[in-house]
């Protein structure tokens, strides 16, 4: 398995209970070049459990393992894409997209930031500042920056959540095309059922409190997947009901908490 | 233009009311002199340079005292942003600090240096050196944690991450420290050199006061509004808006 994430957990501190988990037992393999996506209500900890990949969350319990390696600290060879693009504002685009590449010489970052930077159509803007931009080609940008790294697993975080709906057509896309073009392995977190199915090839549904796996749902629709696709439709449904339950508990929970107090 | 020109009407319409109160008489003219004696009085310091030479000798002062109110007050901004144990220890107390205005520190400085320029410097320390230590502290906890993040899953950690992405980060609160800092130190600078020794113009203030002279006092109250106003936009406000508009804080 190319990544592998075998009994997982992860616990804060918590003043009332001791300790507060967030969810347990996670075991996930994903294979090389696979698109996945990573689905739930939100506090199931999706993202914290993309974090723990990236290594910006420390590991409570079990491990993930990268080609065999285990994961602790972050590093260049797992990119990842925020839900606010994170750009730095006083470096023009290219600049941007070349500051992981330091290590590199003039020429070779030079290169691989043109290269990126045209695989997300924004040559033209190298020259441009962040706040010149739309969110959707600060996005774009993220994207160039985290890819000209070369990193083994793109780690994305919502990162389309912050925009509107034609920029997220569009970005979605973009995002096939340069998966198509890189054979990367890409895991994405979203709470967007359509945007899960339109993109992935498995589909991993999250359950809240206790958070943890509820569903690894294969999505075998070849593409490009259109949104009035029959099985799209009848997948959307599918991951739809598994999920209700998992809100209602939610609300249920909330209700109550209100009642009592 | 058009705002330049309210500006100028609203300036002789007050010229014209001083003139008027001055016409009806009720004062004596050693208490409130006319518009034009206090030109006059401005143009004749001008001339024989005594006004030059108060304006020089403070802004000695200041280039002296501001910088290293900056350095200072940057180093303890620095050390209370980083080391949370300094934070909880000293931050409350630097808020205290703040809150005194400088003026309060003069009598201070008299008795430790006695009535000469180093009382004035440590005045003027004192007046940037707080407001610019919590400036930075701002500035450093202000860095987007999404970005700091971002820095580290690119492998970035460290010294590195401090120089490379906290500090550029920072700066558009740093320059606003800045901005305050020279605010700050102007206010005690004045306040200083009005209790301490000169030459200086603050000096030059109260030398008029001690003879009397109100067309002199009432000029250099003009010229102390004038270079603050002026070193705030001309240098301080300029920067600040273009290191704003760079970092996109700033539409258009």
């Amino acid at each position: 398995m190319y990544l592998h994430i075998d009994q997982l957990a992860k616990s804060f501190p918590h003043e009332e209970s001791g300790t507060w988990e967030v969810f347990s037992d996670v075991d996930l393999s994903i294979q090389e070049n696979e698109f996945v996506s990573i689905l739930g209500p939100s506090g199931c900890g999706k993202s914290t459990l993309l974090s723990m990949v990236a290594g910006l969350e420390s590991i409570s319990k079990g491990t993930i393992q990268l080609e065999n390696e285990d994961v602790k600290t972050p590093g260049p060879d797992r990119g990842m894409v925020f839900q606010q693009p994170a750009l730095f504002p006083w470096l023009s685009v290219i600049e941007n997209v070349k500051f992981p590449l330091k290590h590199l010489s003039k020429q070779e970052q030079e290169e691989r930031a043109t290269k990126y930077l045209q695989m997300v159509h924004l040559s033209r803007f190298k020259g441009a500042y962040p706040h010149e931009l739309s969110g959707g080609m600060q996005q774009r940008v993220a994207i160039a920056r985290a890819l000209a790294m070369d990193p083994k697993v793109l780690l994305m975080d919502e990162p389309f959540g912050a925009l509107d709906e034609q920029t997220r057509h569009i970005l979605h896309d973009e995002l096939m095309k340069i998966w198509k073009e890189t054979k990367k392995t890409i895991l994405f977190v979203t709470h967007s059922i359509s945007e899960a199915i339109k993109l992935s090839d498995r589909v991993v549904v999250m359950g809240t409190r206790p958070g943890r796996i509820i569903a690894d749902i294969p999505i075998d629709i070849p593409r490009p997947r259109q949104r009035d696709d029959e099985k799209v439709i009848a997948k959307e449904r599918e991951v739809m009901d598994l999920l209700e339950g998992e809100i209602n508990k939610v609300l249920k929970e909330e209700l109550q908490y209100e009642n009592r107090a | 233009m058009k705002i330049a020109l309210k500006r100028i009407a609203f300036l002789i319409v007050v010229v014209g009311i001083w003139q008027g109160i001055v016409a009806l008489g009720i004062y004596p003219e050693i208490v409130i002199p006319p518009p034009s004696k206090v030109f006059f009085g401005m143009v004749d310091g001008f001339s024989d340079g005594t006004l030059i030479k108060a304006i020089l000798n403070s802004f000695k002062h200041l280039f002296v005292g501001l910088p290293l109110a900056i350095m200072i007050g940057t180093a303890i901004g620095v050390l209370l942003a980083k080391s949370t144990q300094a934070d909880e220890t000293m931050g409350m107390y630097l808020i205290s600090l703040q809150s005194i205005p400088s003026i309060v520190w003069v009598p201070f400085a008299i008795l430790l240096f006695g009535l000469n320029e180093s009382a004035v410097y440590f005045v003027v320390v004192l007046g940037g050196t707080f407001v610019m230590a919590l400036n930075v502290r701002t500035a450093i906890h202000s860095v987007p944690g999404q970005m700091i993040q971002a820095a580290r899953t690119m492998g970035v950690k460290g010294m590195k991450l401090f120089f490379k992405v906290e500090i550029p980060a920072s700066l558009p609160h740093f320059v606003t420290g800045l901005r305050l800092a020279w605010a700050f130190g102007w206010r005690a600078l004045m306040a200083g050199e009005l209790l301490s020794n000169g030459p200086g113009l603050g000096y030059s203030l109260r030398f008029a006061m001690d003879f009397a002279q109100m067309e002199m006092v009432i000029a250099i109250i003009i010229i102390i509004g004038f270079i603050g106003a002026t070193v705030d936009q001309l240098v301080f406000s300029k920067l600040e808006r273009t290191v704003m508009k760079r970092w996109g804080l700033l539409k258009n």
